[in-house]
């Protein structure tokens, strides 16, 4: 092993300090609406962080910059095909989520707005929703353990498998200790780190490799298809990365910062300053694999997912990569301890209060909690064991797998009054079952990336099985109508 | 030494998209800030009744 102890010190210290807001913010915490959705009182800054830091994980520091690396500009599209996406999900859905799930009940997961949405007694919404968190969070957990152990291994020259235990210990630890008590600030203050290495580094490696100019002439040098768009495009691969977009409208762990929101006021604000922080963010994303293709060309990098990390140990003075180095981590803890908390909820109380022990108590029911989080994390770790994981297809799973299931369950549960208990449930199952189907397939159409036809065919069996199904009941139009004249005064 | 740059259509596509959106979060910005405030005001007026 090589331990550069300035580094060392410099994300131990950043990790100190993260647990010490954890804690701080959870004196301040009364009951679970303030655990989950910090009381609803969340102004739009810190909602707008919140949800940017929980949405980009390892993803944008380690997994786009390695894309970038590797296919040059023709990969933009992902990046496009995301800011459109989260866009509109702050423009149409973020408004009317945060009031319905106020009138269904004060509803703070998912699972249990469904279950508020269409009054369903049966609780089978509920357990099926949580079926689906518990599996495709835990290869998105996957994704961020393959992140933390690939960053221990090329900082500090530890084995891959040791660094996956190392680093699943360190974000566990963290997670259980301080994130999992608040993360909506925690996630705020990791934004802002986020955000600030991924404007330096490219911004140095540029300037290090003479200015944009010399930097694209030497990548052109090398390969003039990375300086191209439309390089290899084809129709399937340029639909497959902008599709990336649809998959925001069932990310439990993004959505559930609308719900934290203070009050409608605050989303204009809140999607103002997110989007700003993300499209800077994938920005800087894109300038750092782009800028890695010219300054690695004499020794490529073995695993393009680590271009990040190499500029800032190439680049910078030990203590500055320190806290270079905790900004992946940041972008990694912000994203499982939302995950972890999305996930324990949804064992605990959606299925194992539903299913096995209706009147579980609150502190067994936190065992079960804190159960899930280990369970979760020991399959996500055998899942990474693999030394040739790729975090992209990792996540790239879990984000067809979550917006396919849930996006056209939330987007239509907002805008269509005759929409039904079966019709959601139809649309869950058909959505989660098309993106598991059709990874597996290959070929033609199949090429496709899976969350395209598992969004289509999800919409489509809610349509389908709404409209045979009976009316909802007066009960739960009553409640839409409600929603909808609250929505119309906001 | 022949000279290299990025092709117009991927200065389009970095350029255009994204930025755009930025800018249309903006007008929502101000236009939703705009009507929240002729909201209030009407609400005084009516409070008030005049």
């Amino acid at each position: 092993m090589d331990i550069n102890i300035p580094t060392l010190t410099s994300i131990i210290i950043y990790l100190i300090g993260m647990m010490g807001i954890g804690i701080y913010a959870a004196n301040k915490t009364k009951d679970l609406s303030d655990y989950v959705l910090g009381g609803r009182q969340l102004g739009g800054g810190v909602a707008a962080l919140s949800a940017g830091a929980s949405d980009m994980s390892g993803w944008l520091l380690l997994g786009l910059p390695g894309a970038m690396y590797v296919g040059g500009m023709s990969e933009i599209w992902l990046p496009i095909g995301l800011a459109v996406g989260a866009y509109l999900n702050w423009q149409f859905v973020a408004k009317p989520l945060r009031i319905y799930t106020e009138v269904a009940d004060d509803s703070i997961t998912v699972p249990d707005y469904f279950e508020n949405r269409f009054d369903d007694k049966s609780k089978i919404l509920r357990v099926v929703s949580a079926i689906v968190i518990l599996l495709f969070f835990t290869f998105y957990t996957s994704s961020s353990l393959v992140g933390g152990a690939i960053l221990l291994e090329n900082s500090f020259g530890m084995n891959y498998e040791l660094a996956l235990w190392v680093g699943a210990a360190v974000i566990l630890s963290y997670t259980l200790f301080g994130g999992f008590l608040a993360a909506s600030w925690t996630d705020f203050i990791q934004g802002i780190l986020m955000f600030l290495a991924l404007i330096i580094v490219p911004a140095v490696a540029v300037y290090e490799l003479g200015g944009w100019n010399d930097t694209v002439q030497m990548i052109g040098n090398i390969d003039t298809s990375h300086l191209d768009v439309y390089s290899g495009a084809t129709a399937i691969g340029v639909i497959s990365l902008l599709a990336w977009g649809l998959g925001y409208f069932g990310q439990p762990h993004i959505i559930v910062r609308f719900m934290g929101i203070k009050s409608t006021k605050e989303i204009p604000k809140a999607r103002l300053i997110g989007m700003v922080w993300m499209i800077l963010s994938l920005f800087g994303a894109i300038f750092v694999g782009f800028a890695g293709i010219s300054y690695f060309a004499d020794s490529p990098l073995e695993n393009s997912e680590t271009v990040f990390i190499m500029f800032s140990q190439v680049l910078f003075n030990p203590w500055v990569a320190g806290f270079l180095l905790a900004a992946i981590l940041s972008a990694i803890m912000s994203t499982v301890d939302s995950q972890l908390l999305v996930s324990s909820s949804a064992l605990a109380n959606d299925f194992y209060k539903s299913i096995f022990k209706r009147n579980a108590s609150k502190k067994e029911e936190m065992i079960v909690g804190r159960i899930a989080v280990f369970g979760i994390a020991i399959i996500a770790i055998l899942l990474g064991y693999d030394p040739n994981s790729k975090i992209l297809e990792l996540v790239s799973y879990a984000w067809a797998g979550f917006g396919a299931a849930f996006g056209p369950v939330i987007i239509l549960s907002l805008f269509w009054k005759r929409m039904t208990r079966n019709g959601a449930l139809a649309g869950i199952v058909v959505g989660a079952l098309t993106v598991i189907i059709w990874a597996q397939l290959t070929g033609g159409l199949f090429d496709i990336y899976e969350l395209a036809p598992g969004f289509l065919f999800g919409a489509l069996a809610i349509f389908i099985v709404s409209l045979i199904d009976k009316a909802p009941s007066t009960a739960v139009e009553e409640k839409f109508d409600m929603y909808k004249a609250i929505l119309k005064e906001n | 030494m022949e000279e290299f740059g990025l092709t117009t259509a991927t200065w389009a596509w970095l350029l255009i998209p994204m930025p755009v959106l930025i800018i249309l979060s903006l007008i929502t910005y101000y236009s939703e800030k705009k009507s929240s405030i002729i909201t209030v005001e009407k609400e005084r007026m009516n409070q008030n009744g005049y």
